[in-house]
């Protein structure tokens, strides 16, 4: 596995308690955070909408329900990763054609093309999701730093 | 030298981590040397599948594809994984 670059993982992208009242609210409300703090360009929104509705991210992991939503680099400033824990779950269709997925935890990948250090969070994060334990520590989470030294650990493993 | 092309919606996140494994199951399955990876978004799937053996991905499969098709979700779920990775090891041994 290529090294992962857990630089991208920070406190101030990392949003606990997030209220949303469905996807459409959740993916605008995300990406004025994202606007504001520099690290998605204003096309970013209509473009993730359109990218979840031809081919959405929705995954049922077998310890938790999460999403993952990511749009071309074309829409970044900057790379990023960004997770989400809402305050409910949220309704995302699931990846190919795989149903209903009520995201319980999601991961928005502001990853660059080709990038593999990049995607080696993604793959840390895969590796969390199919592990009971795992999954109920980052649910617990209750700080933005503690979910960014949890993701690293096992980053790290 | 088998094709094997794999796809996601924008070609960058999950097919990289799909790619990876599928590249880890054929290497330990002595298959190295046999086979090269292509990675590109779904929109370019169908032109690049013309040639090639078998298309993953994590996307449902183009409709009107060529070449076998397997489920990418198995290698990011770890669910259905020991028969997802037979049938690929299965196509580029053939």
């Amino acid at each position: 596995m290529a090294t992962i670059d857990t630089t991208l993982l920070k406190p101030e992208l990392v949003f606990l308690d997030f209220e949303a009242e469905d996807r459409l609210d959740f993916f605008k409300k995300l990406g004025q955070k994202l606007a504001e703090a520099g690290y998605v360009k204003e096309s970013w929104l209509d473009a993730i909408l359109e990218r979840e509705k031809n081919y959405p991210t929705g995954l049922a992991c077998p310890a938790i329900s999460v999403a993952l939503p990511h749009v071309d680099p074309e829409h970044l400033v900057k790379p990023y990763i960004a997770i989400v824990k809402p305050t409910h779950p949220i309704l995302f269709d699931g990846m190919a054609g795989s149903g209903d997925v009520n995201a319980q935890l999601i991961i928005n990948l502001g990853v660059m093309a080709h990038a593999e250090e990049q995607v080696g969070v993604l793959q840390a994060f895969l590796g969390i999701f199919i592990d009971d334990a795992h999954s109920a520590e980052i649910l617990a989470q209750d700080t933005p730093q503690g979910m960014v030294d949890t993701v690293i650990k096992y980053c790290e493993q | 030298m088998k094709k094997i092309v794999v796809a996601c919606g924008s070609g960058v996140a999950t097919s990289t981590a799909v790619g990876s494994k599928i590249k880890d199951l054929l290497d330990s399955n002595g298959l190295a040397g046999t086979y090269h990876i292509v990675q590109c978004a779904i929109a370019e799937a169908p032109s690049q599948c013309a040639d090639a053996e078998l298309l993953v991905a994590t996307t449902v499969p183009p409709a009107d594809l060529k070449c076998d098709f397997v489920s990418g979700l198995p290698f990011l779920t770890g669910m259905g994984r020991a028969d997802a990775e037979r049938k690929i090891v299965e196509i580029v041994s053939k």
